[in-house]
């Protein structure tokens, strides 16, 4: 519990927004947490950069330098067969997290 | 493929640095972008980014800790910032290195011989269960045993496998040079079987080849073996004389043999047949050692030996009355004095050690404080408390490190020294000092050291650091914070290190004056010009009276006639050995079978005006004292004094232990001293040479030059004499004193000593320097506003005088009460002094008082003497 899960939840999350949209660089994360969370997930952009380069030290997703839709250059961030069976488990565990909790706070 | 990407970007740090950078400022422009799409002034936009990230530096620097292999270079940039950190305080790293090396290598060279002495065992095979053994009574602890008394005792004890009797003794050796005199060692058939050492070449006495009836064989030395056969195989089998007998020689012993208490040997024989009087019981010339039976404590043992002791009392009144057993373990009797002395050198070293390092420890704590601002910045930049740490350690690794290494050679370059300076025949009775060496122990040793200074050095500065709160640090700087719980604790290293030194000088000076006592402890005789060696003529040519008595005469005149010679006289070696000899019998007095052991001197009518020893009542010998003459006999000062106290000696007589010879006592001498230093004066009985000529004595003479020119010339002269005459121990007479083992322990103690408490007093001086100095730079402020409000100099100075004052009045009373209770314990090292010697202490206290009031008022006059209108300024 605790640290670990927390960093958990934000590796789920950039895990699970780069199996959404494909390839996506860093800002492009944090704004579509955002969005997609209807604005309730905000995404601290200090513990984002060292939490996709761990990701990308373990080898969960690729980088490569491109150019944006404004021109702009960025790194871009994509994920790998091994990211993907990764966000399978995470996806499972967390679901049973979720499970877990809901039947605690439900419990009479 | 982790992992190579790791080592890529432990390659490409400054690379990675910069990818990092770009991707931030990629995302910074694009939130930038984005924002004044929104509506929003450029400016405020960029500082709304910025402000989301937090710190670029810090997050490019957690960013690229990702990378674990990273450590790597973290430490190299640790140790990188560490030396230049070292550097910048030069005179601090090199004060705490050289302070940690001395107190190292002086432990360390310490710890190496309390290895070989205490903790290595003896090289044999059951070295616990070996014990020495002798007889023993109320006036000699440990005596010698009769050869009767050893048969006894091997045939009725239950506690012993094997119990062995030696006897050092000397064969005449011819070689193709010279005659000379070589060591050797009688021993019972059993001794190597006891000891468990088995020959390299060759086997072992077999049992009952110590019988008079068996084949002479003798076993070599390893050095022996080498020197008389060049260490050949063939030498097994061949003969070898040794004093006109011929031994077999039947097996070599093993290269790194000794047997401590015999010292050096060269050749091994059995028993063999025994003179009239080994026969005796009453006469003590064997020493015996024995092992243990398997989980037999030697309490019982002494217990089974001393009840046999008893029995041969009631047996034997006449030559056992009163005597009883000593039974000690063979380490004991091996390491004996050695033993105490290198233990309670070692306490003195660690005490130095400890010194040391709690001055290096303080130094680095008030150095931590002139860094905290150093340190704050780095915490608002980011460094953890982990990574401060680490700084740290490391630089505590590197300080320890260089202490401990530079100790390791100092106490490698000490020990090896020692080796070199240990006369040769001090290394023969204590072998065990040729096996002081850097051994798997030592290092160990030296590993512990190492990582309690790491421990501490890391500690001290990481707890300061947890004291104080960073941003304090930060706003006041330099500006003095109060902190008095640290100035507290480094007063209290400082008032420990002058208490530790205080015992170490104590303990010196205590050590010095007994060495003091020991050299002016007097003599009976003047040592100066004299040359000694001793003879043995070969029984063969000299076998009677007559021709004993003749030869002496020639030899003594012979020698007078040689340049320079003033004086000649046969008689007992000083300052060598005193064991009593003969047993006496005072005629005319109640005799109740008592052992009056007293020492039995021949002696030349030249002798004591040689020596120039007093004569106190009576006369010297003359030549007509002979044996056509009655008896007559001159007696020292302690024989008088304890057999005829209170009468006057000269006219009364003395008889041997049967009465068989009475001598009439002619003359008395002030005692001369014949044992070592320390010992008691033992009563002796002189008697005429020509009363009484033997083929073995020492020549003493008197010369006008330098004694060591004269030694060659002696040798020649009596060869000219008779070739076969062996001649050996030449030394002078200041050279035997010196070399004494009682003057040699104790003038290696205190040399030793002294050098420790003079280390120990300049690092306790340094420590207590840099606490006043601290304490000024601290106070700088507050001392110039006091200025600028009007204090005079004079109230700075007592201020910090009055301060620094009881710092050294309490270590000093702390250092004197601990020395008391440590001298106490070492008073069997002391001589001549008791071990709360009071001028000793009074010279201490008055040295150290001085000493620390210069260290203080140097710093303490510089803070009366500041501008206070710079130094506020400066702040």
């Amino acid at each position: 519990m605790g640290k670990n899960d927390l960093q958990g939840t934000m590796d789920l999350l950039v895990l699970k927004t780069l199996s959404q949209v494909g390839h996506l660089h860093g800002y492009g994360i944090v704004l579509h947490i955002q969005r997609a969370s209807e604005d309730l997930l905000h995404v601290e952009e200090g513990s984002l950069y060292p939490a996709l380069h761990r990701m990308e030290q373990n080898g969960w997703i690729k980088s490569e330098w491109a150019l944006t839709e404004t021109n702009r250059k960025a790194k871009f961030y994509r994920l790998s067969p091994a990211g993907k069976k990764h966000l399978a488990d995470a996806e499972n565990s967390f679901n049973q997290l979720v499970r877990g909790i809901r039947s605690l706070m439900q419990y009479a | 493929m982790s992992l190579f990407a790791r080592m890529k970007t432990l390659f490409g740090r400054s690379a990675l640095s910069k990818e990092i950078e770009d991707e931030l400022n990629s995302h910074i422009e694009m939130r930038i972008a984005d924002s004044v799409a929104a509506g929003l002034d450029p400016d405020v936009a960029r500082r709304d980014a910025l402000l989301r990230f937090g710190n670029p530096t810090s997050i490019r620097e957690r960013t690229a800790a990702i990378d674990t292999v990273l450590l790597v270079e973290t430490v190299a940039a640790d140790c990188r910032f560490s030396i230049r950190q070292l550097r910048r305080s030069f005179g601090f790293t090199t004060a705490a290195i050289l302070a940690l090396a001395l107190g190292v290598g002086a432990s360390l060279a310490v710890f190496m011989c309390v290895d070989a002495v205490l903790i290595k065992p003896l090289p044999y095979v059951h070295p616990n269960r070996l014990v020495d053994v002798t007889e023993s009574s109320s006036l000699l602890l440990r005596d010698l045993t009769s050869y009767p008394n050893y048969l006894d005792w091997k045939r009725l004890n239950s506690a012993f496998i094997s119990l062995s009797a030696w006897t050092p003794t000397s064969y005449t050796a011819k070689t193709a040079l010279a005659t000379a005199q070589v060591s050797g060692t009688r021993v019972s058939d059993d001794f190597f079987r006891t000891l468990g050492v088995s020959p390299q070449l060759g086997r072992d006495f077999y049992q009952g080849e110590d019988s008079p009836e068996a084949t002479p064989s003798v076993l070599l030395s390893a050095d022996a073996w080498r020197e008389w056969f060049a260490g050949r195989g063939d030498a097994i089998g061949s003969q070898i004389i040794l004093s006109d007998k011929a031994y077999t020689v039947i097996g070599v012993l093993p290269e790194d043999f000794y047997f401590a208490p015999r010292g050096l040997a060269q050749f091994w024989t059995p028993v063999g047949s025994l003179n009239k009087a080994d026969r005796r019981r009453n006469y003590h010339n064997w020493f015996c050692v024995a092992l243990l039976r398997e989980k037999t404590p030697i309490d019982s043992a002494r217990a089974n030996l001393t009840a046999i002791a008893a029995s041969l009392s009631k047996l034997y009144p006449d030559s056992n009355a009163g005597k009883t057993v000593r039974v000690v373990s063979l380490a004991d009797a091996t390491f004996g004095s050695v033993t105490s002395i290198v233990t309670f050198l070692f306490g003195f070293v660690l005490l130095l050690l400890f010194i040391a390092g709690a001055n290096v420890t303080s130094l680095i704590i008030v150095k931590s404080r002139g860094r905290s601002q150093e340190i704050a910045i780095r915490g608002a930049l980011g460094a953890s408390r982990a990574r401060l740490l680490i700084q740290f350690v490391t630089e505590g690794v590197l300080l320890a490190g260089a202490g401990v290494s530079s100790g390791l050679v100092l106490a490698i370059l000490a020990v090896r020294s020692m080796k070199a300076f240990i006369p040769e025949e001090t290394l023969f009775e204590m072998p065990y000092l040729r096996g002081v060496h850097l051994s798997f122990h030592a290092l160990t040793f030296a590993l512990v050291v190492f990582l309690c200074l790491v421990a501490v050095f890391s500690a001290a500065p990481m707890a300061r650091l947890r004291s104080s709160r960073l941003q304090a640090d930060l706003s006041v700087g330099t500006r003095t914070i109060r902190d008095p719980g640290w100035r507290r604790l480094i007063s209290a290293l400082v008032v420990l290190e002058l208490a530790m030194a205080v015992v170490l000088l104590v303990n010196a000076g205590l050590l010095g004056k007994s060495l003091y006592r020991l050299l002016r402890v007097p003599l009976g005789f003047s040592p100066q010009n004299l040359s000694t060696l001793t003879i043995l003529s070969p029984t063969k040519t000299y076998g009677t009276p007559v021709l004993q008595a003749a030869l002496e005469k020639s030899i003594t005149e012979t020698i007078k006639q040689l340049p320079g010679v003033i004086g000649v006289g046969v008689g007992h070696l000083p300052v060598s050995d005193n064991r009593p000899e003969t047993l006496i019998r005072v005629l005319d007095a109640p005799f109740h079978g008592e052992h009056n052991e007293v020492g039995y001197r021949v002696t030349s009518p030249d002798f004591f005006r040689t020596i120039d020893a007093t004569l106190l009542k009576g006369r010297f010998f003359s030549e007509s004292d002979d044996s056509n003459k009655p008896p007559i006999a001159i007696i020292n000062m302690a024989l008088a004094e304890k057999y005829f106290t209170g009468q006057n000696p000269i006219g009364k007589r003395i008889g041997n232990a049967d009465l068989s010879v009475v001598r009439e006592i002619v003359g008395v001498v002030a005692n001369v001293r014949e044992g070592s230093l320390d010992e008691d004066i033992w009563p002796a009985l002189y008697v005429p040479f020509n009363q009484a000529p033997v083929t073995g004595y020492s020549l003493i003479v008197r010369s006008s030059r330098t004694d060591k020119t004269l030694l060659p010339l002696l040798v020649a002269a009596i060869h000219r004499l008779d070739a076969d005459i062996s001649t050996y121990d030449l030394v002078s007479m200041n050279e035997e004193i010196d070399r004494s083992e009682s003057s040699y322990l104790h003038r290696s103690a205190a040399w030793f000593m002294s050098s420790l408490a003079l280390l120990a007093m300049i690092l306790s001086l340094i420590g207590l320097y840099g606490l006043v100095t601290y304490s000024v730079s601290q106070r700088t402020w507050e001392i110039s506003i006091r200025m600028a409000l009007g204090a005079q100099r004079k109230a700075i100075f007592e201020l910090f005088l009055k301060e620094f004052i009881w710092l050294i009045t309490i270590g000093l009373a702390l250092g004197v009460a601990c020395s008391l209770a440590i001298s106490m314990s070492m008073r069997s090292l002391l001589f001549g002094i008791t071990a709360s010697d009071p001028s000793t202490i009074l010279v201490v206290a008055a040295v150290v008082t001085m000493a620390t009031l210069t260290a203080t008022l140097v710093p303490a006059t510089r803070a009366a003497f500041m501008n206070p209108v710079e130094a506020l300024r400066g702040e």
